[in-house]
This record gives C-alpha cells, sequence and structure tokens, in this order.
C-alpha cells in the first residue's frame, strides 16, 4: 500500500514532432536537446519535482527508446527518493489485447489503472514540448479556491499566432465561457499551455465516457469541451513568466536565442526552482588560444578553436580554428569544421560541417542528416 | 574478471598544496575546474572495470566524503561493487600513528569481506590514466607479488617529484633500491606508489610495517624490503606528473591548455567521471574576451580571461582581467579588478583590490571565502 498523494503529473511525451523535422526521425520530440545541456523533458520533470510532486507518469510512444533509457530511474530529476516513483509508461497488451495510445486522453486513460495505484486526488497533465519554469502547486492551490473541476494554465498570445494554439475566452473571474481548440478566427488571445489540473474522480469518468465514443481522444478537442459543456467549474489559470511551444525547428532556435537575452524571463541560469539534466561525463570546456567568444551559452565539453558569437553550443561539440559561427545552435557531439561559416542555422547532434550554410532570423537553416 | 580486485585509493602522505589543502584534502581539490584530483584514480579503477573501491582516507574526511558521496559514479554495478571511505578513527589525532598501514588495519573488516584475490593502491596526487585490467593479467602472468608502477623522468627531478621514491630497475626488470628523490640529480625512475599486488601479500606487508615500526606507511614498507623481497617494476609511458604544490598545481593545470599535453593525459575511450552539480551552462556576454582556458558550467563571464582554468559558478565581472590563474567555485571577481598568477580559493570575492600579481612559479593566493 502507497502513501496517498495530493497529486501525481502525467506528462505527454509520445507525440512524433514532424515539424522538428530530422530532429525527430529518430528521437521522441521531448528528448530533443536544448539550451546547450537539456533536454525538452527535463523542463516538466524539473517543474514537477520542484512542485513538490513524487510520482510522475511519463507516457512514451514516438521513438521511445533514448527517452526512455533518458529518464530512467528519474534520479537526474531526485525522482528516485524513497516515496518517489518515475514510472515510464508506453502502450502495453493487456488481456483484452494491445493498443497504441491513439491520443492525449487516451494515452491516460489506458493507464487509468496505474493512476488508481497511486490515490491521489488531483492529477496534473503535462506536455514533453514546452521551454518554461512553473510551480504546479501555485496553480493547484489557485484549482481548489476556485473550487475547480478542471484549472488550464493560459498565457496571452499575439493574436496572430492564436489559431496555433487552444484558445479561451474566460471571464473575469477566471472562469471559462468558451473553449475553441486551434480556431480560425479565435475570439481572444488567451491561449492554453496544454497544463491542465483535473480533480482526479472527475477526469477518470470523463476519460471513461469518452474512451466508448468514436471521437480523437484529444484534451483540447474533446475532453475539455464537453466538460465544459456539460457545465463543469473550468478555470484559466493566468500564467506568468517565460513559456515557449519548441514543436517547429524555428521555434527551437529562437527558444535558444532567448536564452541569450539577458531580460529573458526563463532565468534559466538562477539558483531557484533550478532545471536539473543528466551529467555528461564530459571535459570542461576548451577555449582555444585564438578563439573569439561571445554573448554565448556554451556547456561543459565543447571545444572551441573558431570565432562564435550569439550562439548555443553543446557538450562535445567542436567549433574549428578560423570557422565563423552567428546566431547559430550547434547540437552535442556536432563537429564545425576549420573556417566554416554558419549563420542563423541549428546544426543537429553529431554532425560534421564541412560547408558553409547561412539562413535568416526569419527562416534558420537546419544543418542535419537526412535534410 | 575471473578474479576479484579491490581498488584503494591512498589519501595518506599526499604532499598538498599549501594552503589550499588547510581545509580540504587534496584528493578533493578541484583540478582543471571540473575534476577533483581523485577522479582519475577512481576512473582508472571504474574504466578497468575494478568492481570495488576503498578510499584511505588520513584527514579531511568532511570534504573526501562530499566529494565521493555513496561512490556512485565510480561503480560499475551497485550491487555486486561496494563502496567505502576508510577512515582510521582511533589515530586520526595522533599523527605519527595515523599510517595508511593502521587505517588498513582499522578497516580490516571491510578488506576481508570483499574477499578480494588482487589488490591495486593508487595515490591520487600521481595523474596519469591507466588500464589497469591489462597491467594485473601481466601481473598474474609473470608470477610476481608484488609489481611498482614506475615512470622514467628524462629531466626535471631537481624540481619535481620531490621526496617520492626514486628507485633502481635491474636488467631483469626488478626493483633493486629505492630511496626518496631529494633532487639532486635530474634524470632518473621514479615510483607511482602504485602497487598491484594479491591480497595476502597486502597482510603480510602491513603485518610485516606494523612487527618493524608503527610509524611505517606502505611506502616505507616496499623501501625497507626492496633488498629481500622481489618487486617487479612496470614502467608507464606518456603523461604522468606528481601534484605537490601550489605552484606545480598552477603550473600543472595551466599545462594542459597546450592541446599536445591535453592529448597525451586524455586519452580516448577514457572518461573521467566526476560528481554532478546541475549547474547550467557557461554564460558569455558580449563584452567578453575569453582565450586559452578551461572553463566549468554555471559561470558568468563578462570579462577578459587569458590562460586560466574557471571553476563552477564564477562570475567575472566587467573590465575586470583573469590572466594564468585559477579561479575556484564561486568566486565573484568584481568589476576591474587584474588578477595574474593567482589561485583564488572557493567562495572568494576579489572585489575591493585592483591588482594581485603573482607568477606561475610563485602564485598569489587568495583564501576560502575571503572578501579582498
Amino acid at each position: 500500500m502507497s502513501k496517498k498523494e495530493e497529486m501525481v503529473a502525467m506528462i505527454l511525451a509520445g507525440g512524433r514532432g514532424t515539424r522538428l523535422k530530422s530532429l525527430t526521425r529518430d528521437l521522441a520530440k521531448p528528448a530533443v536537446f536544448f539550451g546547450g545541456k537539456y533536454r525538452i523533458i527535463d523542463f516538466p520533470l524539473s517543474n514537477a519535482a520542484n512542485s513538490g510532486i513524487h510520482s510522475v507518469g511519463i507516457l512514451t510512444q514516438y521513438e521511445s527508446t533514448a527517452l526512455n533509457n533518458y529518464i530512467g530511474s528519474g534520479r537526474n530529476w531526485g525522482l528516485n527518493g524513497t516515496d518517489a516513483l518515475a514510472s515510464i509508461l508506453p502502450p502495453r497488451e493487456t488481456p483484452s489485447g494491445a493498443n497504441w495510445y491513439s491520443g492525449t486522453a487516451d494515452a491516460i486513460y489506458q493507464n487509468i489503472d496505474w493512476l488508481d495505484k497511486r490515490h491521489c486526488e488531483y492529477v496534473v497533465i503535462l506536455s514533453g514540448d514546452h521551454i518554461y519554469k512553473m510551480d504546479y502547486s501555485e496553480m493547484l492551490r489557485f484549482h481548489k479556491e476556485n473550487d475547480a473541476d478542471v484549472t488550464i494554465a493560459c498565457i496571452r498570445v499575439p493574436m496572430a499566432e492564436a489559431p496555433r494554439f487552444g484558445i479561451v475566452v474566460a471571464d473575469e473571474k477566471n472562469k471559462i465561457v468558451e473553449f475553441q481548440e486551434k480556431p480560425k478566427q479565435p475570439k481572444s488571445d488567451y491561449a492554453s499551455m496544454g497544463i491542465y489540473i483535473f480533480s482526479y474522480p472527475l477526469l477518470r469518468q470523463a476519460l471513461i465516457e469518452d474512451a466508448a465514443l468514436p471521437t480523437d481522444h484529444d484534451f483540447g478537442k474533446n475532453i475539455l469541451p464537453t466538460l465544459l459543456n456539460a457545465g463543469k467549474r473550468l478555470f484559466a489559470y493566468p500564467f506568468k513568466g517565460y513559456w515557449k511551444d519548441v514543436g517547429t525547428v524555428q521555434s527551437l532556435w529562437e527558444a535558444n536565442m532567448d536564452m541569450l537575452d539577458p531580460k529573458c524571463e526563463l532565468q534559466i541560469f538562477s539558483n531557484d526552482f533550478k532545471i536539473y539534466s543528466a551529467d555528461t561525463a564530459s571535459k570542461p570546456q576548451f577555449i582555444g588560444a585564438e578563439a573569439k567568444v561571445s554573448d554565448c551559452v556554451v556547456n561543459q565539453g565543447a571545444v572551441i578553436k573558431g570565432d562564435v558569437k550569439h550562439s548555443v553550443i553543446c557538450n562535445e561539440a567542436y567549433i574549428g580554428k578560423g570557422a565563423v559561427v552567428r546566431n547559430t545552435v550547434v547540437l552535442p557531439g556536432a563537429h564545425i569544421n576549420d573556417g566554416i561559416r554558419l549563420e542563423n542555422a541549428l546544426v543537429g547532434p553529431k554532425m560534421v560541417v564541412d560547408k558553409d550554410y547561412i539562413g535568416t532570423q526569419e527562416e534558420v537553416v537546419l544543418v542535419n542528416q537526412g535534410e | 574478471m575471473r578474479y576479484k580486485v579491490l581498488g584503494l585509493v591512498d589519501c595518506f602522505n599526499n604532499p598538498g598544496f599549501g594552503p589550499l589543502t588547510q581545509h580540504r584534502a587534496m584528493a578533493s581539490t578541484s583540478f582543471l575546474g571540473r575534476y577533483a584530483y581523485i577522479d582519475f584514480p577512481l576512473s582508472n579503477f571504474l574504466n578497468s572495470g575494478i568492481p570495488s573501491i576503498g578510499i584511505l582516507c588520513q584527514n579531511h574526511i568532511r570534504s573526501l566524503s562530499k566529494h565521493v558521496g555513496n561512490g556512485r559514479s565510480w561503480i560499475s554495478n551497485t550491487k555486486i561493487g561496494d563502496f567505502q571511505v576508510l577512515y582510521d578513527e582511533p589515530n586520526v589525532a595522533n599523527p605519527g600513528y595515523n599510517t595508511d598501514v593502521a587505517c588498513l588495519f582499522e578497516n580490516m573488516q571491510f578488506l576481508k569481506g570483499q574477499h578480494p584475490d588482487y589488490v591495486v593502491i593508487a595515490s591520487p596526487h600521481m595523474v596519469y590514466e591507466c588500464d589497469y585490467s591489462k597491467l594485473l593479467e601481466e601481473h598474474i602472468q609473470s608470477g610476481d607479488r608484488i609489481s611498482l608502477l614506475y615512470t622514467h623522468i628524462s629531466s626535471g627531478l631537481k624540481t619535481s617529484f620531490i621526496n617520492q621514491r626514486k628507485i633502481e630497475v635491474s636488467p631483469r626488470g626488478k626493483v633493486t633500491h629505492m630511496e626518496l628523490n631529494r633532487g639532486d640529480v635530474d634524470e632518473g625512475d621514479i615510483s607511482l606508489g602504485c602497487m598491484i599486488l594479491d591480497y595476502p601479500m597486502l597482510e603480510s606487508l602491513m603485518e610485516y610495517a606494523a612487527g618493524t615500526s608503527s610509524f611505517f606507511n606502505l611506502a616505507d614498507v616496499l623501501s625497507y624490503l626492496s633488498a629481500s623481497v622481489l618487486i617487479r617494476a612496470v614502467k608507464i609511458d606518456g603523461y604522468v606528473r606528481c601534484f605537490d604544490s601550489l605552484s606545480h598545481h598552477l603550473k600543472y593545470s595551466l599545462e594542459l591548455l597546450n592541446e599536445d599535453v591535453y592529448h597525451s593525459l586524455f586519452q580516448e575511450n577514457w572518461p573521467i567521471h566526476t560528481r554532478t552539480y546541475d549547474t547550467p551552462p557557461t554564460l558569455y556576454h558580449e563584452e567578453t574576451s575569453i582565450q586559452n582556458a578551461y572553463v566549468a558550467n554555471g559561470c558568468d563571464i563578462q570579462g577578459t580571461v587569458i590562460n586560466s582554468i574557471i571553476g563552477r559558478n564564477v562570475r567575472i565581472k566587467k573590465g575586470a582581467v583573469v590572466k594564468d590563474s585559477i579561479i575556484s567555485s564561486n568566486v565573484l571577481i568584481g568589476e576591474n579588478v587584474k588578477l595574474t598568477g593567482t589561485v583564488v580559493d572557493r567562495d572568494a570575492s576579489v572585489i575591493h583590490a585592483n591588482e594581485i600579481e603573482g607568477s606561475i612559479d610563485n602564485p598569489m593566493y587568495i583564501a576560502r571565502g575571503d572578501i579582498v
């Protein structure tokens, strides 16, 4: 018999991430590298740990091997403590057969047995493709204060981008009156961040009912509108701070560049609410005698002999002599040959770059195997 | 492995770096900004497939235990392997009696409990990379009871490896004589303080030491017996340095900024493991200028860094210039401060002093936590 827990986290980490192109050809999106030393999933995992959550279920499906290995026992995020649990939950065969996860809601539905065993009152649903720091315990307090059935974390986005998101219309008390999933004509700029707190009995019931219907089994398209129409209390939790969906090559590059902005609200360099990650058996980073490095984020194990400006350089990346690197993200183990020029580029892991690539701020060039 | 091997790191009689090792063990002193010196013998053990490790700790147990923790970073299988810091509680305040031999006796239960067939003993102040699994095979093949690792120094013994054991090797590869290096000649063979021996032989050496003098350590007994017991001499080529003073700590660290020296120490497929601190990557600003440096994670560098080693979470402010120096973890170098040839200990803030100038041969030292 395990201890009763107030809230457990479920991280949806099974998506294919096709808009990241070849970066996710053989790697799940949440395992994609970010910010010099991190992987995207470090953010929800560290946030959950820092919010005092002890049990985290990670739902994996697409190219899950590297991701599953990376999560392991959860010890990199401290989730291997005595009463903690990091549980990797891929689709499985049961007496009733074997099914892939057919949607976000279906993935959770297929793990109701796992959730039942946690004896939790609340479940926070997270996704594995966002860069942000957030204290989910604050959001839970908001959920309880409002006596909500569901709380959706929301953030203001530019109106032009609103059609890419789930859009929320809320009253002055943050109560949601309308929900539009990826609307052509959005009624507000208030976007769902894909972070939901559910009271567990309600979630359980909603998932079971949805599973019996021929829907897409998706939170944004099915579960949330159904609950709203049924008169349930849905609230919008106003999030303030840095949040970025890194679902595309361009947005992944932009989020990396944001780290170089001294005014960036992500506060990745702050010791508060630290983002944890796996340590690599790297050497210290080496800056050569003829190197120029300014306005950069550089991780351990990197070797820089060239001229690098306004760029993010991951572990074991190598920048050769005379190479000129500007506004570029170099992922782990990539090797930039001597004299190469890179501008507005994102270089894939272990890529050997032997010719110049020049992109623009509006359209960065992805330098990767298979591009 | 067909036989069971125990690796021991001998933290007794490590020479130390003067003020830098006043509050910490030499073994747990920061090296190249990211490592501690003990990471090298520990990673050599791990990479050589040695499953169990004991650390013979002379003093400064807090700093040593903090660094190695439960040893998980250097153990391959946590159920099969074992990791222990071995301490001689009764003799800690009694320097004459506080020897590695006494520490081994005090921790007999641990030693016996490992049921080792062979023991490899290494010293953290001798920095090198070495695959002990090959040497173990050769040791067993040779039929000798003790193998002692040494290196040949063609020039420099007058100023380095001082007080380490100089050895003479017979044409058949046996140690015929051992004595302390007093720096009288420049060339010679020098012991690395590392031996491979079978476990009963280790117990014999301990008994012999205790029966001769309670002040004897392992090196003493080996030296004492070198004329009468066959000790196989095993030559190690490649990078070996004896880190034995503050000046050598600085000089040899900066020497590794040379790529040829770097590649002579760091071999391919021989990772050096250390403990993790969960620090973010290092941030360089627009006005940063940096050349020829090793930098750990978590730093925020605005000033100028030339030919230096920068530890974790170091902040170097605008206009500051750090040259030929080692800056330890969590140090703040304030605006426009100029530092040359200086070792700054951890948690210090150099904010009031405009200029601190030492040299590689005679470095300045700023103490732990000091504000200057």
